[in-house]
């Protein structure tokens, strides 16, 4: 398990908002890739993730979440509102059944994984068919809500409760609501 | 209690759709308010759900942020350091170097020698000794020892994007330990990007053949070319490389209906 970084940027050390550009750096940077348009894009999206993750990292609360979750929630964040901003999101044709495979499937098992991202793929396991696609379709492939209703052919209303039950299913099962550990934000 | 109910619902309906679609200001604010109005109530929890999920999803990083955007961010930091220190000298009444006459100034000086700086770092100017495509791929032909080469081969569908009178080929070469790769191609139609784009597709051994890598999306823009591979997601065991025509800005999943070249790996 890494050192936390995020402490000691909120203190202003020089060395650790460093150690946070190198330690996370290739992670962001792979994320704004895959849910940006263009490499242009991307960089000026890595700008600002960076500046709002060290502005709030007195924030961050260890009980509540791993660092590295913490950092790719405020990446997300920034990423999914630069997006709207730009009015551009992925295109998706034809999507058929086999697509259910998930993306890095079969390598999670190898990769050093965040507590809550091992609890995580145990809990995935619990979801239903649909909610886990739906869940796929915006979390991976940062597909909208509305985006996904084409996909599937499926009402727009349907496919956000998909997404929120699952999303609910997941926080339970993961136990990641800072009201159920008592920590503050 | 029904109407607490219904503001609960209506709370984390808000937050499914800021997890994965964004908020407006309007939605964001009412987002607050409920948040300030329900007890136990946590803003942020789908997002915190979303991003835990994320990291088993895209596993590994898979691409290296170019040395060019970490250095400009590297400079950041060190203004977001020398912003932080100013305005903690300010904030401090016993340091006494800090003239209560100029604190005021202070912050407003550092952030604005930290945009300058940053305008600076931002805008630099390419070095006009940047290497081309060309010269990046002969370099890693060069430097990389275990580069996978194969040949574009035309399928059926290549009749109609080809350049008249002449059969698109080409080639592609691909480092799986350095994880680069470049393509090149010789009489493949020039598109019209406002209308239509190629986009590689990478099968590889690990990944289910309806769910191939992207290897992004480029453009012909004259006769002889050579393309920078730009996969998504990291390549273990490459078997085939395709090239389909798509939507402008590419698509997720391809239908695969306008498919011009192949690459199959022995």
């Amino acid at each position: 398990m890494e050192d936390v970084l995020l402490p000691r940027v909120a203190r202003g050390e020089e060395t650790a908002v460093r150690e946070c550009l190198s330690r996370y750096g290739d992670l962001i940077w792979s994320l704004a890739r895959r849910l940006l348009p263009t490499s242009a894009d991307a960089e000026d999206a890595v700008q600002d993730i960076f500046v709002e993750i060290w502005k709030n990292a007195e924030r961050f609360n260890e009980q509540v979440a791993s660092e590295k979750t913490f950092v790719v929630m405020l990446a997300r964040r920034r990423l999914i509102d630069r997006r709207r901003k730009l009015g551009r999101s992925p295109q998706v044709q034809r999507i058929d059944e086999t697509t259910l495979v998930t993306p890095s499937q079969g390598r999670a098992d190898v990769l050093e994984l965040a507590d809550e991202a091992e609890q995580a793929n145990r809990c995935l396991d619990t979801l239903q068919k649909e909610q886990r696609r739906a869940l796929e379709l915006a979390v991976y492939h940062g597909l909208s809500h509305s985006q996904i209703s084409d996909c599937e052919n499926a009402p727009l209303g349907t496919v956000k409760a998909w997404v929120r039950r699952g999303m609910i299913q997941l926080r339970d099962c993961m136990n990641l609501s800072h009201t159920s550990k008592g920590g503050s934000k | 209690m029904r109407q607490s109910n219904e503001d609960r619902q209506r709370f984390e309906e808000l937050k499914g759709i800021q997890a994965i679609d964004g908020l407006s200001e309007t939605e964001l604010a009412e987002l607050n308010q409920l948040a300030r109005q329900l007890p136990d109530a946590d803003p942020d929890d789908f997002e915190r759900v979303a991003a835990a999920v994320e990291q088993i999803w895209s596993g590994e990083p898979t691409k290296l942020m170019p040395d060019p955007v970490r250095n400009k961010l590297e400079e950041q930091a060190a203004n977001f350091v020398l912003a932080n220190v100013a305005s903690e000298k300010v904030h401090t009444p016993q340091v006494p170097e800090v003239s209560n006459r100029n604190s005021n100034a202070i912050p407003w000086l550092a952030a604005a020698a930290s945009l300058m700086l940053a305008f600076f770092a931002w805008y630099e100017p390419q070095s006009p000794t940047a290497k081309t495509a060309a010269e990046m791929r002969n370099e890693l032909l060069t430097s990389a020892s275990d580069i996978i080469r194969v040949d574009w081969t035309p399928t059926n569908a290549s009749a109609v994007e080809t350049t008249p009178g002449k059969s698109a080929n080409g080639d592609v070469v691909w480092s799986p330990t350095l994880q680069k790769g470049f393509m090149r191609f010789r009489s493949l139609a020039v598109n019209d990007p406002t209308k239509e784009q190629y986009q590689l597709w990478i099968f590889d051994k690990n990944q289910s053949e309806a769910t191939p890598i992207d290897g992004g999306v480029f453009d012909i823009t004259e006769s002889d070319v050579v393309v920078p591979i730009d996969a998504k997601l990291r390549v273990n065991d490459a078997y085939l490389f395709a090239v389909t025509i798509e939507k402008p800005g590419g698509v997720v999943v391809s239908s695969r209906e306008r498919l011009p070249l192949l690459a199959t790996v022995n």
